[in-house]
Protein backbone atom coordinates (compact mmCIF):
# COMPACT_ATOMS: atom_id res chain seq x y z
CA UNK A 1 0.00 0.00 0.00
CA UNK A 2 1.45 3.26 -1.25
CA UNK A 3 1.43 6.78 0.96
CA UNK A 4 -1.53 8.90 0.73
CA UNK A 5 1.54 11.77 -0.54
CA UNK A 6 2.75 9.01 -3.33
CA UNK A 7 -0.82 8.20 -4.41
CA UNK A 8 -1.92 11.63 -4.80
CA UNK A 9 1.48 12.46 -7.25
CA UNK A 10 0.61 9.49 -9.10
CA UNK A 11 -0.74 9.39 -12.07
CA UNK A 12 -2.60 6.30 -14.24
CA UNK A 13 -2.76 6.14 -17.57
CA UNK A 14 -6.01 5.10 -19.51
CA UNK A 15 -6.61 4.54 -23.16
CA UNK A 16 -9.58 4.93 -24.89
CA UNK A 17 -11.21 2.34 -27.11
CA UNK A 18 -10.00 4.87 -29.72
CA UNK A 19 -6.13 4.75 -28.83
CA UNK A 20 -5.79 7.94 -27.06
CA UNK A 21 -4.41 8.43 -23.65
CA UNK A 22 -5.67 10.19 -20.66
CA UNK A 23 -3.25 10.42 -17.54
CA UNK A 24 -5.06 10.81 -14.57
CA UNK A 25 -4.98 11.39 -10.63
CA UNK A 26 -5.53 8.25 -8.69
CA UNK A 27 -7.54 9.77 -6.50
CA UNK A 28 -9.83 10.35 -10.08
CA UNK A 29 -9.40 6.98 -10.96
CA UNK A 30 -10.44 5.50 -7.88
CA UNK A 31 -14.19 7.04 -8.70
CA UNK A 32 -14.21 3.54 -10.97
CA UNK A 33 -14.89 0.75 -8.72
CA UNK A 34 -13.20 -1.85 -11.73
CA UNK A 35 -10.18 1.05 -11.60
CA UNK A 36 -9.91 0.75 -8.20
CA UNK A 37 -9.99 -2.64 -7.82
CA UNK A 38 -6.93 -2.95 -10.54
CA UNK A 39 -5.47 -0.90 -8.80
CA UNK A 40 -5.50 -2.71 -5.47
CA UNK A 41 -4.46 -5.67 -7.54
CA UNK A 42 -1.26 -3.46 -8.60
CA UNK A 43 -1.99 -3.94 -12.65
CA UNK A 44 -1.82 -0.70 -13.19
CA UNK A 45 1.35 -0.84 -14.68
CA UNK A 46 1.91 1.20 -18.66
CA UNK A 47 -1.55 2.05 -19.56
CA UNK A 48 -5.41 0.55 -18.79
CA UNK A 49 -7.13 -0.30 -22.39
CA UNK A 50 -10.90 0.21 -22.31
CA UNK A 51 -12.34 -1.36 -25.15
CA UNK A 52 -15.57 -0.12 -24.36
CA UNK A 53 -15.46 3.63 -24.40
CA UNK A 54 -14.28 6.18 -26.78
CA UNK A 55 -12.46 9.35 -26.16
CA UNK A 56 -15.19 11.31 -26.35
CA UNK A 57 -17.08 9.49 -23.36
CA UNK A 58 -13.49 8.81 -21.57
CA UNK A 59 -13.23 13.00 -21.38
CA UNK A 60 -16.41 13.61 -20.24
CA UNK A 61 -16.17 10.55 -17.64
CA UNK A 62 -12.84 12.16 -16.36
CA UNK A 63 -14.35 14.97 -16.00
CA UNK A 64 -17.26 13.54 -13.50
CA UNK A 65 -14.24 11.34 -11.76
CA UNK A 66 -12.30 14.45 -11.16
CA UNK A 67 -15.15 16.81 -9.80
CA UNK A 68 -16.49 13.94 -7.49
CA UNK A 69 -12.94 12.81 -6.16
CA UNK A 70 -12.69 16.68 -5.33
CA UNK A 71 -9.66 16.92 -7.53
CA UNK A 72 -10.64 20.43 -8.21
CA UNK A 73 -10.79 22.53 -5.81
CA UNK A 74 -14.22 24.10 -6.32
CA UNK A 75 -15.98 22.62 -3.64
CA UNK A 76 -14.48 24.50 -0.91
CA UNK A 77 -15.35 27.88 -2.43
CA UNK A 78 -19.25 27.13 -1.70
CA UNK A 79 -21.05 27.39 2.26
CA UNK A 80 -23.33 24.31 0.60
CA UNK A 81 -21.33 21.79 -1.29
CA UNK A 82 -24.05 19.15 -1.16
CA UNK A 83 -26.17 21.57 -2.98
CA UNK A 84 -23.38 22.78 -5.50
CA UNK A 85 -22.57 19.37 -6.28
CA UNK A 86 -26.10 18.47 -7.19
CA UNK A 87 -26.13 21.97 -9.60
CA UNK A 88 -22.83 20.60 -10.89
CA UNK A 89 -24.22 17.54 -11.56
CA UNK A 90 -27.82 18.72 -13.39
CA UNK A 91 -25.44 20.87 -15.30
CA UNK A 92 -23.26 17.87 -16.52
CA UNK A 93 -25.02 15.30 -17.09
CA UNK A 94 -27.81 17.80 -19.21
CA UNK A 95 -26.29 16.50 -22.87
CA UNK A 96 -27.56 15.63 -25.64
CA UNK A 97 -28.82 12.41 -25.99
CA UNK A 98 -25.92 10.45 -27.78
CA UNK A 99 -23.72 11.97 -25.19
CA UNK A 100 -26.10 10.44 -22.62
CA UNK A 101 -26.46 6.90 -23.65
CA UNK A 102 -22.51 6.95 -23.81
CA UNK A 103 -21.94 8.08 -20.56
CA UNK A 104 -24.59 5.76 -19.19
CA UNK A 105 -23.06 2.71 -20.81
CA UNK A 106 -19.46 3.85 -19.81
CA UNK A 107 -20.43 4.41 -15.90
CA UNK A 108 -21.73 0.58 -16.22
CA UNK A 109 -19.00 -0.93 -17.78
CA UNK A 110 -16.47 1.19 -15.36
CA UNK A 111 -18.48 0.92 -12.54
CA UNK A 112 -19.14 4.47 -11.17
CA UNK A 113 -22.32 3.99 -9.73
CA UNK A 114 -23.18 7.88 -8.80
CA UNK A 115 -22.87 8.73 -11.93
CA UNK A 116 -24.70 5.26 -13.43
CA UNK A 117 -27.55 6.66 -11.36
CA UNK A 118 -27.02 10.20 -12.88
CA UNK A 119 -27.66 9.28 -16.00
CA UNK A 120 -30.16 6.68 -15.32
CA UNK A 121 -31.94 8.90 -13.61
CA UNK A 122 -31.87 11.63 -16.83
CA UNK A 123 -32.95 8.99 -19.57
CA UNK A 124 -35.96 8.46 -17.17
CA UNK A 125 -36.66 12.06 -17.00
CA UNK A 126 -36.69 12.10 -20.55
CA UNK A 127 -38.69 9.17 -21.35
CA UNK A 128 -40.91 9.36 -18.55
CA UNK A 129 -43.64 11.23 -20.08
CA UNK A 130 -43.25 10.15 -23.71
CA UNK A 131 -46.17 8.20 -25.66
CA UNK A 132 -45.47 4.23 -26.18
CA UNK A 133 -44.85 5.05 -30.06
CA UNK A 134 -41.98 7.72 -29.29
CA UNK A 135 -40.35 5.21 -26.80
CA UNK A 136 -40.36 2.83 -29.75
CA UNK A 137 -38.91 5.16 -32.03
CA UNK A 138 -35.80 6.04 -29.34
CA UNK A 139 -35.53 2.60 -28.53
CA UNK A 140 -36.07 1.40 -32.20
CA UNK A 141 -38.50 -1.35 -31.01
CA UNK A 142 -40.87 -2.86 -33.60
CA UNK A 143 -44.28 -3.66 -32.04
CA UNK A 144 -44.87 -6.87 -31.86
CA UNK A 145 -48.19 -7.32 -30.53
CA UNK A 146 -51.37 -8.17 -32.48
CA UNK A 147 -54.15 -5.74 -32.44
CA UNK A 148 -55.83 -8.30 -29.69
CA UNK A 149 -53.04 -8.34 -27.46
CA UNK A 150 -52.70 -4.76 -27.19
CA UNK A 151 -56.33 -4.63 -26.44
CA UNK A 152 -56.09 -7.56 -23.96
CA UNK A 153 -53.39 -5.52 -21.95
CA UNK A 154 -55.64 -2.41 -21.75
CA UNK A 155 -58.15 -4.28 -20.49
CA UNK A 156 -56.37 -5.93 -17.59
CA UNK A 157 -54.96 -2.69 -16.88
CA UNK A 158 -57.56 0.16 -17.12
CA UNK A 159 -55.58 2.39 -14.72
CA UNK A 160 -53.05 2.67 -16.95
CA UNK A 161 -55.13 4.08 -20.06
CA UNK A 162 -57.83 5.99 -18.61
CA UNK B 1 -22.80 -6.41 -30.19
CA UNK B 2 -21.37 -6.95 -26.44
CA UNK B 3 -21.67 -10.44 -26.26
CA UNK B 4 -18.07 -10.61 -24.49
CA UNK B 5 -20.26 -8.51 -21.70
CA UNK B 6 -21.59 -11.67 -19.47
CA UNK B 7 -25.44 -11.03 -19.47
CA UNK B 8 -26.53 -13.40 -17.32
CA UNK B 9 -28.70 -12.18 -14.19
CA UNK B 10 -31.13 -13.71 -12.10
CA UNK B 11 -33.04 -10.79 -10.95
CA UNK B 12 -34.57 -13.17 -8.61
CA UNK B 13 -32.17 -14.66 -6.99
CA UNK B 14 -30.64 -11.01 -6.33
CA UNK B 15 -33.62 -10.06 -3.80
CA UNK B 16 -32.14 -10.16 -0.71
CA UNK B 17 -35.26 -10.41 1.99
CA UNK B 18 -35.14 -7.17 4.64
CA UNK B 19 -38.24 -8.41 6.74
CA UNK B 20 -37.09 -5.51 8.99
CA UNK B 21 -37.17 -2.45 7.13
CA UNK B 22 -40.26 -0.62 6.69
CA UNK B 23 -37.90 2.54 4.34
CA UNK B 24 -36.35 0.11 1.91
CA UNK B 25 -32.69 0.79 1.93
CA UNK B 26 -31.20 -0.13 -1.87
CA UNK B 27 -30.98 -3.88 -2.39
CA UNK B 28 -27.55 -4.73 -3.59
CA UNK B 29 -27.70 -6.77 -6.68
CA UNK B 30 -25.40 -9.72 -7.41
CA UNK B 31 -22.94 -7.57 -9.39
CA UNK B 32 -22.07 -8.93 -12.71
CA UNK B 33 -18.16 -10.23 -12.88
CA UNK B 34 -17.14 -8.14 -16.47
CA UNK B 35 -13.83 -9.14 -17.93
CA UNK B 36 -11.46 -6.19 -18.54
CA UNK B 37 -9.10 -7.45 -21.04
CA UNK B 38 -11.11 -9.13 -23.78
CA UNK B 39 -8.60 -11.59 -25.58
CA UNK B 40 -10.17 -10.29 -29.05
CA UNK B 41 -10.85 -6.97 -30.23
CA UNK B 42 -14.30 -6.10 -30.37
CA UNK B 43 -16.25 -6.31 -32.80
CA UNK B 44 -17.49 -2.77 -32.19
CA UNK B 45 -17.31 -0.40 -29.26
CA UNK B 46 -20.42 0.98 -27.14
CA UNK B 47 -20.35 4.33 -28.39
CA UNK B 48 -20.32 5.69 -31.96
CA UNK B 49 -19.41 8.72 -34.15
CA UNK B 50 -21.39 11.24 -33.72
CA UNK B 51 -22.82 11.31 -36.80
CA UNK B 52 -24.99 7.61 -35.94
CA UNK B 53 -28.13 7.88 -35.19
CA UNK B 54 -29.59 8.42 -31.70
CA UNK B 55 -32.08 5.25 -31.65
CA UNK B 56 -29.07 2.97 -32.64
CA UNK B 57 -27.59 4.35 -29.45
CA UNK B 58 -30.61 3.53 -26.95
CA UNK B 59 -31.44 0.58 -28.84
CA UNK B 60 -28.17 -1.30 -27.52
CA UNK B 61 -28.90 -0.91 -23.69
CA UNK B 62 -28.43 -3.66 -22.23
CA UNK B 63 -31.32 -5.22 -20.19
CA UNK B 64 -30.16 -4.51 -16.78
CA UNK B 65 -29.70 -0.65 -17.71
CA UNK B 66 -33.22 -0.71 -18.96
CA UNK B 67 -34.26 -2.41 -15.60
CA UNK B 68 -32.08 0.73 -13.64
CA UNK B 69 -34.16 3.03 -15.84
CA UNK B 70 -37.55 1.70 -15.69
CA UNK B 71 -37.55 1.53 -11.87
CA UNK B 72 -37.05 5.04 -11.66
CA UNK B 73 -40.34 6.12 -13.64
CA UNK B 74 -43.61 6.31 -11.56
CA UNK B 75 -45.78 3.75 -12.19
CA UNK B 76 -48.37 4.76 -14.71
CA UNK B 77 -45.52 5.53 -17.16
CA UNK B 78 -44.11 2.12 -15.97
CA UNK B 79 -47.36 0.63 -16.42
CA UNK B 80 -47.55 2.07 -19.62
CA UNK B 81 -44.99 0.81 -21.50
CA UNK B 82 -45.88 -2.33 -21.40
CA UNK B 83 -47.49 -1.84 -24.49
CA UNK B 84 -44.49 -1.08 -26.22
CA UNK B 85 -42.88 -4.36 -27.28
CA UNK B 86 -43.62 -8.04 -25.74
CA UNK B 87 -39.88 -7.83 -24.32
CA UNK B 88 -40.97 -4.84 -22.61
CA UNK B 89 -43.97 -6.40 -21.17
CA UNK B 90 -41.75 -9.39 -19.73
CA UNK B 91 -39.43 -6.76 -18.29
CA UNK B 92 -41.80 -4.64 -17.08
CA UNK B 93 -43.93 -7.48 -15.27
CA UNK B 94 -41.17 -9.15 -13.21
CA UNK B 95 -41.83 -8.40 -9.62
CA UNK B 96 -38.04 -7.34 -8.99
CA UNK B 97 -38.69 -4.89 -11.28
CA UNK B 98 -41.93 -3.67 -9.02
CA UNK B 99 -40.22 -3.86 -6.23
CA UNK B 100 -37.00 -1.66 -6.79
CA UNK B 101 -39.43 0.67 -8.16
CA UNK B 102 -41.53 0.95 -5.60
CA UNK B 103 -38.58 1.31 -3.50
CA UNK B 104 -37.23 4.37 -5.34
CA UNK B 105 -40.89 5.67 -4.88
CA UNK B 106 -40.54 5.54 -1.34
CA UNK B 107 -37.47 7.39 -1.35
CA UNK B 108 -38.97 10.34 -3.34
CA UNK B 109 -42.43 11.25 -2.22
CA UNK B 110 -43.68 13.10 -4.79
CA UNK B 111 -47.40 14.03 -3.11
CA UNK B 112 -49.27 14.03 0.10
CA UNK B 113 -52.69 12.22 0.17
CA UNK B 114 -55.02 12.82 2.75
CA UNK B 115 -58.54 12.13 3.50
CA UNK B 116 -60.32 12.76 7.13
CA UNK B 117 -59.80 10.62 9.71
CA UNK B 118 -63.17 10.42 10.30
CA UNK B 119 -66.17 9.87 7.90
CA UNK B 120 -66.88 12.95 5.67
CA UNK B 121 -65.28 13.35 2.56
CA UNK B 122 -65.51 11.37 -0.67
CA UNK B 123 -62.39 10.91 -2.06
CA UNK B 124 -59.08 11.06 -0.91
CA UNK B 125 -57.37 14.53 -1.86
CA UNK B 126 -53.37 14.45 -3.07
CA UNK B 127 -50.86 17.72 -3.00
CA UNK B 128 -48.52 17.64 -5.13
CA UNK B 129 -44.96 18.76 -3.48
CA UNK B 130 -43.21 19.56 -6.48
CA UNK B 131 -44.12 22.10 -8.87
CA UNK B 132 -43.16 20.04 -11.41
CA UNK B 133 -44.73 16.86 -9.96
CA UNK B 134 -45.37 15.32 -13.13
CA UNK B 135 -49.05 13.23 -13.22
CA UNK B 136 -51.45 14.20 -10.64
CA UNK B 137 -52.85 11.01 -9.50
CA UNK B 138 -56.85 10.00 -9.88
CA UNK B 139 -57.57 9.49 -6.23
CA UNK B 140 -61.00 8.74 -6.55
CA UNK B 141 -60.22 4.94 -6.35
CA UNK B 142 -62.71 3.17 -8.59
CA UNK B 143 -63.80 1.05 -5.72
CA UNK B 144 -66.12 -1.84 -6.73
CA UNK B 145 -69.81 -1.95 -5.19
CA UNK B 146 -71.99 0.93 -4.37
CA UNK B 147 -71.11 3.77 -4.11
CA UNK B 148 -69.07 5.19 -1.30
CA UNK B 149 -70.43 8.37 0.24
CA UNK B 150 -67.79 8.30 2.54
CA UNK B 151 -63.88 7.12 2.23
CA UNK B 152 -61.92 7.62 5.58
CA UNK B 153 -58.64 6.86 6.12
CA UNK B 154 -57.47 4.14 8.99
CA UNK B 155 -53.58 3.74 8.37
CA UNK B 156 -50.96 3.23 5.62
CA UNK B 157 -47.78 1.62 4.70
CA UNK B 158 -45.45 1.84 2.14
CA UNK B 159 -47.63 3.19 -0.96
CA UNK B 160 -51.44 0.69 0.15
CA UNK B 161 -53.87 2.09 2.15
CA UNK B 162 -56.54 1.08 4.40
CA UNK B 163 -59.74 2.62 4.41
CA UNK B 164 -63.24 2.51 5.61
CA UNK B 165 -65.81 3.38 3.17
CA UNK B 166 -69.81 3.86 3.81
CA UNK B 167 -72.61 2.78 2.94
CA UNK B 168 -72.47 -0.42 3.71
CA UNK B 169 -69.41 0.27 6.00
CA UNK B 170 -66.38 -1.67 5.20
CA UNK B 171 -63.20 -2.11 5.18
CA UNK B 172 -60.52 -1.84 1.96
CA UNK B 173 -57.13 -2.50 1.92
CA UNK B 174 -56.63 -0.54 -1.60
CA UNK B 175 -53.49 0.45 -4.04
CA UNK B 176 -54.60 4.07 -5.18
CA UNK B 177 -52.16 4.15 -8.08
CA UNK B 178 -53.58 0.74 -9.64
CA UNK B 179 -57.34 1.23 -8.05
CA UNK B 180 -56.73 -2.46 -6.92
CA UNK B 181 -58.81 -3.19 -3.63
CA UNK B 182 -59.47 -5.74 -1.49
CA UNK B 183 -62.14 -6.14 1.18
CA UNK B 184 -60.92 -7.19 4.72
CA UNK B 185 -63.08 -9.02 6.71
CA UNK B 186 -64.82 -7.28 9.50
CA UNK B 187 -63.67 -7.06 13.36
CA UNK B 188 -66.45 -7.79 15.06
CA UNK B 189 -65.12 -6.30 18.68
CA UNK B 190 -64.49 -2.96 16.99
CA UNK B 191 -64.41 0.11 19.26
CA UNK B 192 -64.51 3.64 18.54
CA UNK B 193 -60.46 3.83 20.37
CA UNK B 194 -59.87 0.53 18.04
CA UNK B 195 -56.51 1.65 16.57
CA UNK B 196 -55.20 -0.10 13.28
CA UNK B 197 -51.81 -0.11 11.56
CA UNK B 198 -50.67 -1.35 8.37
CA UNK B 199 -47.65 -3.90 7.58
CA UNK B 200 -46.34 -4.14 3.96
CA UNK B 201 -42.94 -4.90 3.14
CA UNK B 202 -42.72 -5.47 -0.91
CA UNK B 203 -38.88 -6.23 -0.25
CA UNK B 204 -40.61 -9.65 1.57
CA UNK B 205 -43.63 -9.78 -0.54
CA UNK B 206 -44.90 -7.79 -3.17
CA UNK B 207 -48.93 -9.09 -2.04
CA UNK B 208 -49.05 -10.29 1.14
CA UNK B 209 -49.59 -7.37 4.23
CA UNK B 210 -51.06 -7.65 7.47
CA UNK B 211 -53.39 -5.59 9.52
CA UNK B 212 -53.21 -5.14 13.47
CA UNK B 213 -55.66 -3.70 15.56
CA UNK B 214 -55.18 -2.56 19.27
CA UNK B 215 -57.54 -1.68 21.85
CA UNK B 216 -57.19 -1.02 25.36
CA UNK B 217 -59.12 -2.81 27.79
CA UNK B 218 -60.13 -1.44 31.01
CA UNK B 219 -59.38 -3.35 34.29
CA UNK B 220 -61.24 -1.13 36.92
CA UNK B 221 -57.62 -1.48 39.54
CA UNK B 222 -54.30 -1.34 37.41
CA UNK B 223 -56.05 0.92 34.53
CA UNK B 224 -55.90 -1.88 31.73
CA UNK B 225 -53.68 -3.77 28.92
CA UNK B 226 -54.01 -3.32 25.27
CA UNK B 227 -55.04 -6.49 23.22
CA UNK B 228 -53.40 -6.97 19.62
CA UNK B 229 -55.80 -8.17 16.99
CA UNK B 230 -54.01 -9.18 13.72
CA UNK B 231 -55.62 -10.04 10.08
CA UNK B 232 -52.95 -11.85 7.13
CA UNK B 233 -53.84 -11.25 3.97
CA UNK B 234 -52.54 -15.01 3.43
CA UNK B 235 -55.08 -16.57 6.53
CA UNK B 236 -57.77 -13.78 5.42
CA UNK B 237 -59.26 -13.74 8.66
CA UNK B 238 -58.05 -11.88 11.84
CA UNK B 239 -57.22 -13.44 15.40
CA UNK B 240 -56.40 -12.70 18.78
CA UNK B 241 -52.45 -12.36 19.74
CA UNK B 242 -51.23 -13.42 22.98
CA UNK B 243 -49.52 -10.53 23.30
CA UNK B 244 -50.86 -7.85 25.45
CA UNK B 245 -48.97 -5.16 27.34
CA UNK B 246 -50.61 -3.03 30.34
CA UNK B 247 -51.07 0.35 30.46
CA UNK B 248 -52.62 2.90 32.73
CA UNK B 249 -55.23 5.33 31.06
CA UNK B 250 -53.22 6.34 28.18
CA UNK B 251 -54.92 6.30 24.37
CA UNK B 252 -53.28 5.97 21.15
CA UNK B 253 -53.16 8.97 18.88
CA UNK B 254 -54.38 9.60 15.39
CA UNK B 255 -54.62 5.65 14.11
CA UNK B 256 -52.84 6.87 10.35
CA UNK B 257 -49.81 7.62 12.32
CA UNK B 258 -49.03 3.89 12.50
CA UNK B 259 -45.40 3.23 11.25
CA UNK B 260 -44.15 0.16 10.40
CA UNK B 261 -40.71 -0.29 11.03
CA UNK B 262 -38.14 -3.06 11.94
CA UNK B 263 -40.81 -5.31 11.29
CA UNK B 264 -42.78 -3.57 14.19
CA UNK B 265 -45.89 -1.32 14.07
CA UNK B 266 -45.85 1.71 16.23
CA UNK B 267 -48.09 4.47 17.89
CA UNK B 268 -47.46 7.12 19.85
CA UNK B 269 -49.33 7.28 23.12
CA UNK B 270 -50.59 10.50 24.08
CA UNK B 271 -48.72 12.07 27.21
CA UNK B 272 -46.59 9.03 27.21
CA UNK B 273 -44.42 6.80 24.62
CA UNK B 274 -44.68 4.78 21.82
CA UNK B 275 -46.94 1.96 21.51
CA UNK B 276 -44.45 -1.24 19.55
CA UNK B 277 -46.05 -4.25 18.22
CA UNK B 278 -43.66 -7.03 16.30
CA UNK B 279 -45.85 -8.17 13.85
CA UNK B 280 -44.31 -11.11 12.96
CA UNK B 281 -42.65 -12.25 16.68
CA UNK B 282 -46.29 -10.78 18.32
CA UNK B 283 -44.98 -9.21 21.06
CA UNK B 284 -45.91 -6.07 22.09
CA UNK B 285 -43.55 -3.05 24.14
CA UNK B 286 -42.95 0.45 24.31
CA UNK B 287 -40.47 3.06 23.37
CA UNK B 288 -39.81 5.87 25.33
CA UNK B 289 -39.26 9.42 23.59
CA UNK B 290 -36.75 11.77 23.56
CA UNK B 291 -35.79 13.35 26.92
CA UNK B 292 -37.02 16.77 25.94
CA UNK B 293 -40.21 15.68 24.82
CA UNK B 294 -41.46 14.16 27.95
CA UNK B 295 -43.78 14.48 29.92
CA UNK B 296 -45.81 16.04 27.09
CA UNK B 297 -48.99 17.54 26.94
CA UNK B 298 -52.10 16.88 25.11
CA UNK B 299 -51.05 20.05 22.56
CA UNK B 300 -47.61 18.52 22.75
CA UNK B 301 -48.42 15.03 21.54
CA UNK B 302 -50.70 16.22 18.49
CA UNK B 303 -47.49 18.35 17.37
CA UNK B 304 -45.36 15.54 16.76
CA UNK B 305 -44.78 13.59 13.87
CA UNK B 306 -43.51 10.05 13.63
CA UNK B 307 -41.68 8.38 11.02
CA UNK B 308 -38.62 7.00 9.33
CA UNK B 309 -36.17 8.86 7.82
CA UNK B 310 -33.00 7.47 6.01
CA UNK B 311 -33.61 3.88 7.65
CA UNK B 312 -33.91 5.43 10.89
CA UNK B 313 -36.53 5.78 13.09
CA UNK B 314 -37.32 9.75 13.46
CA UNK B 315 -39.29 12.20 15.68
CA UNK B 316 -39.77 15.67 14.17
CA UNK B 317 -41.05 18.51 16.05
CA UNK B 318 -41.68 22.19 14.79
CA UNK B 319 -41.31 24.43 18.06
CA UNK B 320 -41.10 28.50 17.86
CA UNK B 321 -40.05 28.27 14.05
CA UNK B 322 -37.33 25.39 14.30
CA UNK B 323 -37.70 21.70 12.87
CA UNK B 324 -36.61 19.46 15.63
CA UNK B 325 -35.38 15.74 14.73
CA UNK B 326 -34.57 13.34 17.08
CA UNK B 327 -33.03 9.80 15.44
CA UNK B 328 -32.86 6.15 17.04
CA UNK B 329 -29.97 5.68 15.27
CA UNK B 330 -29.35 2.26 17.00
CA UNK B 331 -33.62 0.95 17.34
CA UNK B 332 -31.90 -1.33 20.27
CA UNK B 333 -30.62 1.12 22.30
CA UNK B 334 -33.17 3.20 22.09
CA UNK B 335 -31.48 6.32 22.75
CA UNK B 336 -32.84 9.45 20.78
CA UNK B 337 -30.21 12.09 19.62
CA UNK B 338 -31.35 15.51 18.56
CA UNK B 339 -30.01 14.98 15.00
CA UNK B 340 -31.23 18.39 13.37
CA UNK B 341 -32.34 22.00 14.76
CA UNK B 342 -33.27 23.66 11.27
CA UNK B 343 -34.03 26.76 11.78
CA UNK B 344 -36.24 28.02 9.25
CA UNK B 345 -36.63 31.65 7.39
CA UNK B 346 -39.30 33.83 7.54
CA UNK B 347 -41.40 31.44 8.86
CA UNK B 348 -43.40 34.32 11.42
CA UNK B 349 -46.99 33.08 9.92
CA UNK B 350 -46.24 29.18 10.65
CA UNK B 351 -45.03 29.56 14.33
CA UNK B 352 -48.12 27.82 15.09
CA UNK B 353 -47.33 24.51 12.64
CA UNK B 354 -47.38 20.64 13.13
CA UNK B 355 -45.41 18.41 11.01
CA UNK B 356 -47.05 15.32 9.17
CA UNK B 357 -44.02 14.84 6.60
CA UNK B 358 -40.75 14.46 6.89
CA UNK B 359 -37.88 13.37 4.52
CA UNK B 360 -34.39 14.85 5.21
CA UNK B 361 -34.88 17.39 2.50
CA UNK B 362 -38.44 18.66 3.09
CA UNK B 363 -40.79 19.21 5.86
CA UNK B 364 -44.18 19.24 5.55
CA UNK B 365 -46.41 21.45 8.18
CA UNK B 366 -50.22 21.81 8.54
CA UNK B 367 -50.32 25.54 9.05
CA UNK B 368 -53.22 28.07 10.42
CA UNK B 369 -53.11 31.78 10.34
CA UNK B 370 -54.26 34.10 12.86
CA UNK B 371 -57.82 32.79 12.15
CA UNK B 372 -58.17 29.29 13.38
CA UNK B 373 -60.15 29.15 9.83
CA UNK B 374 -56.97 29.87 7.97
CA UNK B 375 -55.67 26.12 7.55
CA UNK B 376 -53.33 25.43 4.93
CA UNK B 377 -50.60 22.87 4.16
CA UNK B 378 -46.96 24.41 3.46
CA UNK B 379 -43.64 23.06 2.63
CA UNK B 380 -40.21 24.04 3.99
CA UNK B 381 -37.02 22.97 1.71
CA UNK B 382 -34.37 22.39 3.74
CA UNK B 383 -31.68 23.04 1.21
CA UNK B 384 -33.02 25.94 -0.24
CA UNK B 385 -34.65 27.51 2.96
CA UNK B 386 -37.80 28.24 1.99
CA UNK B 387 -41.51 27.98 2.41
CA UNK B 388 -44.06 27.14 -0.27
CA UNK B 389 -47.47 27.14 0.74
CA UNK B 390 -49.32 23.96 -0.93
CA UNK B 391 -52.87 24.59 -0.43
CA UNK B 392 -55.26 26.16 1.96
CA UNK B 393 -57.76 23.45 3.82
CA UNK B 394 -61.34 23.28 4.19
CA UNK B 395 -61.18 21.83 7.48
CA UNK B 396 -59.18 21.91 9.97
CA UNK B 397 -56.22 19.99 9.48
CA UNK B 398 -56.62 18.08 12.92
CA UNK B 399 -59.31 16.17 11.39
CA UNK B 400 -57.48 14.64 8.60
CA UNK B 401 -54.87 11.70 8.20
CA UNK B 402 -52.11 12.70 5.72
CA UNK B 403 -49.73 9.84 4.26
CA UNK B 404 -47.10 9.80 1.61
CA UNK B 405 -47.97 9.26 -1.65
CA UNK B 406 -46.07 6.45 -3.24
CA UNK B 407 -47.01 5.37 -6.54
CA UNK B 408 -46.37 1.30 -7.25
CA UNK B 409 -47.90 -1.54 -9.19
CA UNK B 410 -47.96 -3.66 -6.12
CA UNK B 411 -50.66 -4.82 -3.71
Amino acid sequence: MMSLAAQKEKKIVLRSSDGEEFEVEVATARQSKMISNMINDGCVEGSIPLFNVDARTLAKVIEYCRRHAGATRILDEYDNPNEEIKSWDATYIDVHQTILYDILQAADYLEIKDLLDLACEQVANIIRGKHVEEIRNTFNIKNDFTVEEEKEIRKQHPWLFE
Amino acid sequence: MNDWFESGKDWDSTLTLRSTINTFLPVKKKKKRKQIFTPMTPVCTFSSSAGKKLMVEAATLDDHLLHEILSRLPAKALGRFMLTSKKWKTLISDPYLKTIQAQRSTQNVLGILSATAYSLGRRLTYFPLEHNAGEVPDTSLGLPGPQAETISLKCACNGLLLIQVFPPIRDLLCNPTTKYSRQIPDLEICYNDTKFGLAFDPTVSTANFKVVATERVCQEAHGGCYKFYVYSSEANTWRLSNATISCTRKHLLRSASSVFFNGALHWLREREDILAFNVEQEVAYSLALPDELRPISIACYISIWLGVVDGHMSVVKFKRGDILVWVLEDYESRRWELKHCIETQGSGYYLNSVPIFYDGEKCVLVTWGSSKEEYGLAVYRINGGQWDEIRSLTCSGFDRCFVPYISHMLG
